[in-house]
């Protein structure tokens, strides 16, 4: 028995069923609703990071102005400036290519899964190598200005208080970047290397 | 989108729905799944449809773009047939021309599907829909020989499948 011959034949004679017809007023609000739930989960994602990076820049403003003059504390001002400026650049050009995506070619399943693979992996590579970085350096920079504006004596005079603030600060930015990535990164690009490997698959 | 552009969308999309509502069938068992992932199937469409620049048929690119969308957005696959689905035998209803007995054995043919990898499943609709190993391959990006490898294969699994659905 050849049954996918068969399968064949049934779907040629049973499954082709008239579906109804789409309206122009039906796609139109498909596209409306669609348009605004990508922007809502653009913006979730996004979002956040700004306003992260916007309370960043603020802090460090302000510890400059405030403390003109004193050496320490705006060089750990413009450090925190400085480490953030690449990361909102890279996120600005993303989300603008998010809303502004020019119609392209359809490539075939495979070559649209491996762009899509590379995509996402090369923006997760770039944001672990800056994590590597920015986390131990947030949470020193973090740290200093803590205990030298809010602690007597500042590091120098607690430098154990100061070890277990920083290590604490970099275990809480660890962990939420890990499970940020988790969901954004992994499971998405693991799902991806399925489909790849699915397609690749001869055997 | 200009409103004559939009016009000719609707109408290009009308002539070939069948396609979309097809790949929802296969890639998603849930009513709720099958709408959104309509919807999402329309969107991508009309987003991609100023390239469409008509070098290919209309229904190879919305294959590819329904499936793309399709296939990025579908569970792992591999699930098992669900049970309100095994009530029939293939080999039994076939030998029943009865009309109501070929909605029975669809009902099991999608079942049987909804096992497969996503690259099977759009390589068995695509087959199923009477399309070339030529064009199946340009949808799909695999080599003719691979479609060709992947088909017996598939051939095989259904067999199986459908077999052992009692």
């Amino acid at each position: 028995m050849e049954t996918l011959d068969e399968a064949k034949n049934l779907w040629q004679n049973t499954n082709q069923t008239v579906e109804p017809a789409i309206n122009k007023a039906e796609v139109e609000n498909i596209i409306r609703a669609r348009i605004k739930k990508e922007k809502k989960s653009a913006a979730e994602y996004f979002g956040l990071s700004f306003a992260y990076q916007i309370l960043i820049y603020a802090f460090a403003s302000h510890l400059i102005i405030k403390y003109w003059g004193d050496g320490r504390v705006m060089l750990l001002g413009v450090a925190g400036v400085v480490l953030y400026i690449p990361l909102t650049i890279i996120l600005m050009r993303k989300f603008n290519a998010m809303f502004n995506l020019p119609a392209q070619q359809i490539a075939d399943v495979q070559s649209n899964v491996k762009n899509q693979y590379a995509l996402l992996g090369q923006f997760f590579n770039f944001k672990k190598r800056f994590e590597l970085l920015s986390l131990p350096l947030t949470s020193v920079i973090l740290t200093g200005i803590i205990f030298m504006l809010y602690v007597p004596g500042g590091v120098g005079a607690n430098v154990g208080g100061a070890v277990i603030t920083c290590l604490a600060m970099l275990l809480i930015y660890s962990v939420a970047a890990w499970f940020e990535n988790k969901k954004h990164f992994v499971h998405p690009l693991n799902r991806l290397r399925y489909i790849l490997d699915d397609i690749a698959r001869v055997s | 989108m200009q409103h004559v552009t939009e016009d000719k969308f609707v109408e290009a999309i009308n002539s070939n729905i069948g396609i979309i509502h097809k790949i929802c069938n296969v890639y998603f068992t849930d009513a709720d799944d099958r709408k959104d992932i309509c919807q999402e199937i329309l969107y991508q469409l009309w987003r991609s449809y100023p390239a469409f620049k008509g070098d290919a048929k209309f229904s190879t690119w919305m294959y590819k773009v329904a499936l793309n969308t399709a296939i990025t957005y579908s569970k792992k696959a591999g699930r098992e047939v669900p049970t309100d689905m095994q009530a029939g035998n293939w080999e039994q209803l076939a030998a029943n021309n009865d009309p109501q007995h070929n909605y029975e054995r669809m009902a099991l043919l999608y079942a049987a599907i909804n096992t497969l990898s996503v690259t099977d499943k759009a390589i068995t609709l695509l087959y199923l829909e009477d399309n070339s190993y030529e064009e199946i391959a340009e949808i799909t990006g695999i080599t003719k020989t691979n479609v060709s490898v992947r088909l017996v294969r598939i051939k095989k699994a259904l067999k199986e499948k459908l077999k052992n659905i009692i």
